[in-house]
């Protein structure tokens, strides 16, 4: 579960999130939504422990993460914008590699089961990472996050770059997380993949949490007109 | 930790590039070990040779006044060492022939450089050109970007999140580019004992080893700065750069600089002033070749007395033999003085530019790495002295075979026979001890070490600064 | 003019670099260090010469002294007589130097592996002990001196590759450069403008430092020399910024392009230079003189333990002259005579044995001549050393002369002794003047 509690971050005097309260409850699904500079990634970053809130609380599983960060990264389960791989690595190599950072050995055939799980077709576990589309990468970092057993998964503008079919596949997975259990927030700009994947969203702006609704509530349009006036105004 | 180290080396494997380097640095560098071998094989033989050809004229003198053979002398020549195959060191520079005869110490002439236009700015093409300057600068090729690509990528972040600690990667990453240079070096290492297999001695092993040591040392001092830099800074060019400044620095700029100023700092005199500073004493003291000389007749007195004798016809020995013995021990003095006085010189020199160690590790390396492959001056300086005392040994022998070999004062006809000449031992160049070597070095092995320890400080405080995001 | 306004631009994306400045400022204190360096060593050389022409005066006052007390020599050696030939000559005082050029302050070359100054004897040679260097430490002669030749050829590339190696990558690495190619029409034009700018930049702070070691020396009394070493130095540098033009054009981001300007720099100033010396030594490895040594001793035994008539007939196939002369006329033997005039014959042996280890040596530049073609820094070093007369050719000729030196004073103690001439004070004047103190570039 996340909790975020009256959190406020500032870089030299410009505040970058104030006062922000969120909640994402044990199978639940947040998307963020907002401009560039609006603080989805500070939030992020505070969420995993790399920056500290100047107030307010972060809790991952009720644990702070500003004074318990390393227990609370191994809760995590963070898929970034661009999932970085060793390219000279393959897919499977790679998972196992991040696997045993994190104390983890896992059987080739688990590893495997691993990748298979996170839709990675069996044909690209034994490629070099150096070949594989920017989707197929995302699998795998989901494969990472999956394989640690994550109860809470980060995500920062998953979606941005993958084609539709990639996209897709990815709503795909991170709902089947989140029937499994976990916690998931999603930063995004993509108006239509966040109101289809998340069950609830959230509109920053300027580091303020402006709007906050269910996205059963609304249809994609009415998303769309309501994110644009609040940017707008 | 093991995990990081076994993945970058999955990298340098896999890495064709690399590995094409690798492959044509190791064939680079066992091609400087089999031709600095064969280079000093070669040169062993002219040595063993002029030194054949001079005994042999030696052991041939049929008869001859030994004061004569003393004028007639011996030469002695700069042996050539299997170790500095590995670092030529002084030795390109510093003379080879060296004569030896009464009355006077001659300087080593004959220098390689001298013999020739210039070539190489810096030596021949020795395992040690390629180990101090260009596998540093592999292993900062190696090591600049190493994190600051994990940075810049973002995986630093996923690294940090599943479980691996900063310093725990740097470490790491120290660690598998500082093995890539231990495997180099021990690849050369392997290589030259495999030539010399019959040659080895114990005394070779540890100076090899102790090579070894050093160039670690560096190695550790160079991989830990680079991953240091590369974390430290946000983007890997910047990183390579300031490597690169470093190793400009370190290399070109201040053992170049620190040395000139310290001859100039501590100056040795310039060789016309020495020797006239020579002369200038010698003449206070007894002329071996002047029976008018004061001095000399003091000297003729005071052995009258001795033996309670009137004039030097009665003298059951030959005064001139012992007239020249005396001229000797007093010249020796002179140049005891004169030229201990340069060896303090060069002393202070040294030990400044060991101090630049300080600034510059590299200073440490170049002084160990010559030292312990015996081609440092300070082994030149042991060997002109042991020709020295074999000087002073061979021009007693003749002198004290003059005063006491039969022959009259004054008996200048008079001769020794084959058998004299050929009992005069030839010289024997022995090696300085390890542990004398060890003690000169003693600095820089600790500066090394300092610089080891400077390093890791720097890696386990300053990663506590490291941006991940 | 578009290439022009890139060319200016130039200068802001150079005070945009700090490094990039820092860079220059550390050649121009490497340099200015490089030229002190040598301007020292050519005031110290001289201080050194003018020192020994004061002793040769000394010298040469003392020996007047004799002759106007009507002395025969220093009365604590009683066996030298100044009014015979040998002895005068013996005493008339002649050094040879190998002055230091005003260039010296550009190059120390190979300055400090030879001596300067040659004191000369009837039985003097170019390979004598004095010959040798100037007394120093040889480590720091083995990592040599910094000056500024040093600095031209092996930091100037450096320094290039530091004002030159984001060139191009940079515009790359962030994704522009598309849009600079599309900008200005033609990429070479755009590069070579980029390039232009620091070999310009370069050549100033080359000029600039060149006048300032000539005011270090009188480099400009010695003719053409300063603009001679500034072509030399010009073409050096325009070889240099071809390499990294070329690598550049064709180069693809700032890593790589860094580690090929990297790797020839290490080629050409490290592998191939010490390469080739380690093959010439294995070709010719480092003679030990035994033929020189072989006359010094053996030769010389022999040619004195000669029968009279032998070493007769030697010394007038020398010098047919010699038969003319009045010891020769009046056949009157005396054994000193030959006993000096010997040293013509091992005169002549020594010369036999220093042109074979001259020949050696030069069949030793040859094959270092040879590989010019693939050895542009060495070949480059040693025009500079050629141009600043600190080559092995100019102490060839040093000993050259020392030895027609040699050979004619034997030649005048040997007439004069057969001649049987009594060296009075006017004689001795003349033997010094026609034998003086010689110094040559």
């Amino acid at each position: 579960m996340i909790q975020i509690q009256d959190v406020s971050k500032s870089f030299k005097g410009d505040f970058a999130v104030q006062n922000l309260n969120l909640e994402v409850k044990k199978g639940e699904i947040l998307g963020l939504l907002g401009a560039n500079g609006a603080g989805k990634s500070t939030t992020i970053n505070m969420l995993l422990g790399f920056l500290n809130p100047d107030s307010g609380n972060v809790y991952i599983n009720e644990i702070d993460t500003s004074t318990n960060a390393h227990d609370t990264r191994k809760l995590i389960g963070y898929i970034p914008e661009n999932v970085n791989l060793y390219p000279y690595l393959t897919g499977l190599e790679n998972l196992d590699y991040f696997c045993k950072l994190a104390g983890l050995n896992y059987t080739k055939d688990e590893l495997e089961n691993y990748l298979s799980t996170c839709s990675l077709s069996s044909d690209a576990h034994h490629k070099k990472v150096s070949g594989y589309s920017k989707g197929m990468r995302q699998k795998v970092g989901i494969a990472i996050a999956y394989a640690k057993k994550a109860k809470v998964y980060l995500l920062d503008e998953p979606a941005s770059g993958l084609d539709p079919l990639a996209s897709n596949e990815l709503s795909t997975l991170l709902q089947k997380l989140a029937s499994e259990g976990a916690s998931i927030l999603m930063a995004s700009h993509d108006i239509f993949r966040v109101r289809e994947v998340c069950n609830r969203i959230g509109i920053l702006k300027k580091g303020i949490l402006v709007k906050e609704l269910n996205s059963k509530d609304v249809s994609a349009n009415e998303l769309e007109t309501l994110y644009l006036q609040f940017m707008q105004n | 930790m093991f995990q990081i180290i076994k993945n970058e080396w999955r990298f340098l494997v896999r890495s064709r590039i690399f590995l094409g380097i690798t492959i044509a640095f190791s064939a680079i560098m066992l091609l400087s070990i089999f031709l600095g071998n064969y280079q000093i094989k070669k040169q062993e033989q002219t040595y063993q040779n002029a030194k054949d050809h001079v005994r042999q004229q030696w052991v041939s003198i049929d008869e001859m006044n030994p004061h004569s053979a003393a004028h007639y002398g011996t030469y002695v020549f700069k042996p050539s060492n299997l170790l500095s195959s590995l670092d030529e060191g002084v030795n390109n520079v510093t003379g080879n022939v060296l004569r030896v005869e009464g009355h006077v110490q001659n300087e080593i002439i004959h220098s390689e450089a001298s013999q020739m236009q210039a070539v190489s700015r810096f030596g021949k093409l020795k395992p040690s050109l390629l180990l101090q300057y260009i596998v540093p600068l592999l292993l900062i090729f190696l090591a600049f970007n190493s994190v600051s690509n994990e940075k810049q990528s973002g995986r630093l972040k996923l690294l940090v999140l599943q479980g691996a600690k900063p310093i725990q990667l740097i470490f790491a990453k120290t660690l598998s580019v500082w093995l890539y240079g231990i495997l180099l070096l021990t690849f050369i290492m392997t290589a030259y004992a495999l030539f010399n297999s019959q040659n080895l001695s114990t005394d070779i092993v540890i100076r090899t080893g102790l090579f070894f040591s050093t160039y670690s040392l560096y190695y550790f001092i160079i991989c830990g700065l680079t991953v240091f830099f590369s974390a430290r800074w946000q983007n890997a060019t910047v990183a390579l750069t300031s490597m690169l400044g470093i190793w400009i620095i370190w290399t070109m700029f201040i053992p170049n600089i620190l040395m000139s100023s310290a001859e100039k700092w501590y100056a040795l005199p310039s060789r016309n002033e020495f020797q006239s500073a020579m002369t200038e004493d010698r003449s206070k003291g007894l002329d071996g070749h002047n029976p008018t000389d004061k001095r000399s007749i003091e000297l003729k007195e005071k052995v009258l007395k001795e033996y309670g004798v009137d004039s030097v016809s009665q003298l059951p020995i030959n005064f001139d033999g012992m007239r020249m013995q005396a001229d000797e021990d007093y010249g020796n003095s002179v140049w005891d003085k004169h030229f201990g006085n340069n060896r303090a010189i060069l002393k202070q020199q040294k030990q400044s530019f060991q101090l630049g160690g300080i600034v510059n590790p590299f200073i440490s390396l170049q002084n160990t790495s010559m030292g312990f492959m015996a081609s440092d001056n300070l082994h030149h300086q042991a060997f002109l002295l042991q020709v020295e005392n074999y000087r002073r040994v061979f021009i007693k022998m003749l002198n004290d075979k003059q005063i006491f070999g039969g022959s009259k004062t004054g008996n200048w006809s008079w001769k020794e026979d084959n058998a004299f000449f050929k009992s005069v031992p030839d010289f024997e160049y022995k090696p300085t001890q390890i542990s004398e070597v060890l003690s000169n070095y003693m600095l820089d092995i600790l500066l090394m070490i300092l610089w080891s320890i400077l390093v890791i400080i720097l890696i386990v405080y300053g990663t506590k600064k490291i941006k991940i995001i | 003019m578009r290439s022009l306004k890139t060319f200016l631009f130039e200068w802001k994306h150079f005070v945009g670099s700090p490094f990039k400045i820092l860079a220059v400022l550390l050649f121009i204190i490497a340099s200015m260090y490089g030229l002190h360096n040598g301007a020292d060593l050519y005031h110290k050389q001289n201080a050194e010469i003018e020192r020994i022409n004061e002793e040769v005066e000394t010298k040469k006052a003392t020996i007047l002294s004799y002759f106007k007390n009507n002395e025969k020599g220093p009365s604590e050696h009683p066996w030298v007589d100044i009014t015979t030939p040998f002895w005068a000559i013996y005493n008339t005082p002649t050094y040879h130097f190998k002055n230091p050029s005003p260039t010296l302050v550009y190059n120390i070359g190979q300055t400090e592996q030879y001596g300067f100054y040659k004191l000369i004897t009837t039985s003097s040679s170019g390979y004598d002990a004095d010959m040798t260097k100037e007394i120093a430490n040889p480590e720091r002669i083995q990592s040599g001196t910094l000056d500024f030749s040093f600095v031209i050829l092996f930091l100037l590339p450096l320094l290039l590759l530091v004002l030159l190696y984001n060139i191009k990558g940079q515009e790359s690495e962030h994704g522009f450069l598309p849009l600079i190619f599309v900008q200005t029409g033609s990429k070479n034009w755009w590069l070579l403008s980029r390039t232009a700018f620091y070999t310009v930049l370069l050549l100033i702070v080359i000029f600039g430092l060149m006048v300032y070691g000539a005011m270090l020396t009188k480099v400009f009394v010695a003719d053409t020399m300063f603009w001679n070493l500034l072509l030399w130095v010009t073409l050096y540098l325009f070889f240099w910024i071809t390499l990294y033009f070329l690598i550049l054009k064709y180069g693809k981001n700032t890593v790589s392009n860094t580690l090929q300007m990297v790797g020839v720099w290490l080629l050409f100033a490290f592998i191939i230079p010490a390469t080739v010396q380690q093959w010439i030594a294995i070709e010719k490895p480092t003679n030990l003189m035994v033929d020189l040594i072989d006359v010094s001793r053996d030769k010389k035994s022999e040619i004195n333990a000669q029968p009279i008539a032998v070493i007769d007939a030697q010394l007038f196939q020398l010098y047919p002259a010699l038969k003319e002369t009045k010891v020769a006329k009046d056949t009157i033997i005396v054994q000193k005579v030959r006993g000096y005039s010997s040293e013509a014959l091992i005169n002549l042996e020594i010369k036999k044995a220093t042109q074979s280890i001259e020949a050696d040596n030069r069949i030793k530049n040859e094959l270092i001549s040879k590989t010019y073609w693939y050895n542009p820094i060495t070949y480059f070093q040693n025009k500079l050393n050629q141009l600043t007369h600190t080559d092995y050719k100019d102490y060839e000729a040093f000993r050259n002369n020392i030895r027609k030196s040699v050979d004619t004073r034997i030649k005048m103690m040997v007439f004069d002794t057969w001649n049987d001439i009594t060296i009075d004070k006017e004689k001795y004047l003349e033997y010094n003047s026609t034998l003086p103190n010689n110094a040559y570039y």
